[in-house]
């Protein structure tokens, strides 16, 4: 895939987004509606140029390759992603610290830490670290009432 | 203006705060230095652990944030060849070359005092100018509002992402995320889905730090087992004093650098990148040795450091003046004013007169820290440039979880970080840039009043539509805005054909 491709992907969606966009604001009287309204209009402007501008492109000198991951491998790039997202819903659930302590541990292995002895005992002491500075900071200090067992 | 310079002083100088400033200010440099993580992400981060604290207080420990971070993106790029923000890449011209032939230190002495010089200087100008400019805005009613935000968009959108029309829609979705939940007049839910969640609105802060730190804690997870390799740095015993004498000496680099720091600060967007490149030219053509500059040139290391740390006052004079942030760190700033209750404006000046000055003090203070820490401590920042990003990077994510469900105590705001994470992400990797999306989602609010309530007043006119354009004051801010949207086409063009002569 092509960075023009991505573009014209990208106005396509923009331009679905808008008719969804419109019809949340049907119930909405008029005062609040005209300024949304303006913004939505000029938004599928800018979509129907972004999309013609990805096709001219696509048409006159092809661009190079779209990396949606980055430099990072899809599956790693998935994992780190699906960690996080569990993170924070376990944090939010279930416990702030056993999550953080967990997500945090976990991360090396994730990243494929270098196996050696040195580094993993660096790892461990990080983590346990990261997790006593939250305890202290935020709920003995700050006593912020986060999820808990 | 009712103002104490005594109580300022005063209030700076009490040892919790100041030990709290120092903090921020090494906080800002970490940051800055650790090529990925930026000033703009620092001040996201640190922002809710400031909601306990007085405004005056956390407001200082933010901008020292934002100092710090100027000052910060040097070391990498001196040490490294790899600037730590975007504003220190002209630092890697010559900072490096001087650091390979053996002199990092004096490379990383220059870039300190030029940094401390220019944030100094900003600073003054910060005291100096807010008051006029906030005077002025005085002149501005509801209709100037609206195309006060609308130049602030143009101009970021323009310069911020070097793509107008990426721009142009990062604006319009911020400012379509800032007109989710209760519509202000009629009461009635906007854009919700029906979720009961997102009827309160989308929270600013944790909104910021879903896009600013996500996307860039993603990105450097591809990189993350990488250690870096420093040039060599062995400080020797003089060098600090006998750099201090040379970059004094190089009064024009300094005075042309801070100028234009101070100026492409005030616009909207254009931040310290953009600065430390035009006083980089400016003073090599000012120079008697300009061919010497890319060789390891002293002055090819003070005029960008200086710069781009006098961006950090001029960016702060329309932001206490009118609300329009002069760039990405200023905008997340914005953020912090407006969820700390403090409006800016003229009356800022007139009933907030001691926060304000205590605050443009305190950023004072905090470029003096700089250069306490600097001198001291900058060892150990070059040392965490060797450190794994893989402690970095966590250690982002999980701040970025605690600190937004620490404004409220509300989990909402942490699933808001993280849709805002993933949707940063996805924007970044499609090109566009963050600035203008979240400086959309700030001026939302602001920008739909003023256009509420030109049309208000406007019911009383024959053309109510004309109402919006009719003032002078309107026509200016219009005009501005057409001409920047004018510059960056005539800009795209220019480069779209020199791209074309290049590679087609």
């Amino acid at each position: 895939m092509r960075a023009a491709h991505a573009d014209c992907l990208c106005a396509l969606l923009l331009l679905g987004a808008c008719p969804v966009l419109c019809w949340e604001m049907r119930e909405v009287p008029w005062e609040g509606q005209v300024f949304p309204l303006a913004l939505i209009a000029l938004l599928a402007a800018c979509a129907v140029a972004l999309g013609i501008r990805g096709l001219l492109r696509l048409r006159r000198c092809p661009d190079g390759p779209f990396r949606f991951f980055g430099e990072i491998s899809p599956q790693k790039w998935l994992i780190i992603v699906l960690a996080f997202c569990a993170y924070v819903v376990f944090s939010m659930n279930a416990s702030f610290l056993c999550g953080t302590f967990v997500f945090a541990g976990l991360m090396p292995v994730f990243l494929e830490w270098p196996p050696r002895r040195k580094g993993w005992i660096v790892a461990l002491l990080y983590t346990s670290g990261l997790t006593l500075f939250f305890d202290v900071f935020f709920i003995r200090i700050m006593h912020f009432n986060f999820p808990a067992f | 203006m009712p103002f104490d310079l005594s109580l300022a002083v005063a209030y700076l100088v009490d040892p919790l705060h100041l030990l709290l400033m120092a903090a921020s200010v090494a906080f800002g440099i970490i940051m800055g230095a650790v090529p990925g993580l930026t000033s703009t992400l620092g001040v996201a981060l640190l922002l809710p652990f400031t909601f306990g604290l007085d405004p005056t207080l956390a407001l200082i420990m933010l901008g020292s944030v934002y100092c710090g971070g100027e000052y910060g993106g040097s070391i990498s790029a001196i040490l490294l060849n790899t600037p730590g923000t975007a504003a220190a890449l002209c630092t890697t011209f010559d900072g490096h070359p001087l650091a390979r032939q053996g002199k990092a230190a004096l490379a990383l002495n220059a870039s300190l005092f030029a940094s401390v010089i220019g944030g100094l200087v900003g600073v003054c100008a910060l005291f100096f100018f807010s008051l006029p400019l906030a005077a002025a805005s005085m002149q501005f009613g509801a209709c100037e509002q609206f195309w006060l935000c609308v130049f602030a968009l143009t101009v970021v959108a323009s310069l911020a992402s070097g793509n107008l029309l990426k721009g142009i829609i990062g604006a319009l979705i911020g400012l379509l995320l800032a007109c989710v939940g209760m519509d202000p007049v009629s009461g009635s839910a906007r854009l919700t889905f029906n979720t009961l969640a997102l009827a309160g609105g989308i929270n600013v802060v944790p909104t910021l730090i879903g896009l600013f730190a996500i996307p860039q804690a993603i990105i450097l997870a591809s990189s993350a087992n990488v250690a870096a390799q420093l040039a060599p740095y062995t400080p020797t015993p003089g060098v600090f004093f006998s750099t201090l004498r040379k970059v004094c000496g190089k009064v024009k680099t300094l005075a042309i650098s801070s100028v234009v720091g101070i100026i492409v600060g005030i616009l909207p967007g254009a931040g310290g990148n953009i600065s430390s490149f035009i006083a980089y030219n400016e003073s090599r053509r000012f120079s008697r040795e300009p061919e010497k500059w890319g060789t390891g040139y002293l002055e090819g290391v003070i005029a960008p450091e200086c710069s781009n740390n006098a961006v950090v006052g001029g960016a702060q004079i329309p932001l206490l003046t009118l609300g329009i942030p002069g760039s990405a760190p200023a905008a997340v700033l914005l953020g912090a004013l407006m969820t700390h209750g403090i409006k800016p404006g003229f009356s800022l000046f007139t009933e907030n007169g001691q926060f304000v000055y205590t605050y443009i003090v305190g950023l004072f203070v905090a470029c003096l820290l700089i250069l306490a820490l600097g001198s001291l401590f900058i060892r150990i920042f070059a040392k965490i440039l060797t450190l794994p990003k893989i402690f970095t990077v966590t250690t982002i994510f999980c701040l970025a979880v605690a600190g937004s469900y620490s404004i409220r105590g509300l989990s909402t705001d942490v699933y808001s970080m993280l849709g805002a994470g993933i949707l940063g992400y996805g924007l970044l990797r499609l090109n566009f840039n963050l600035a203008p999306v979240a400086l959309g989602l700030i001026l939302g609010g602001t920008m739909e009043e003023g256009f509420k309530l030109s049309l208000l007043l406007a019911q009383s006119e024959e053309h109510p539509w004309l109402f919006l354009v009719s003032r002078p004051q309107s026509q200016v801010l219009i005009a501005l805005s057409l001409l920047s949207v004018a510059y960056s086409v005539h800009k795209e063009r220019k480069e779209k054909k020199n791209h074309a002569r290049g590679s087609c």
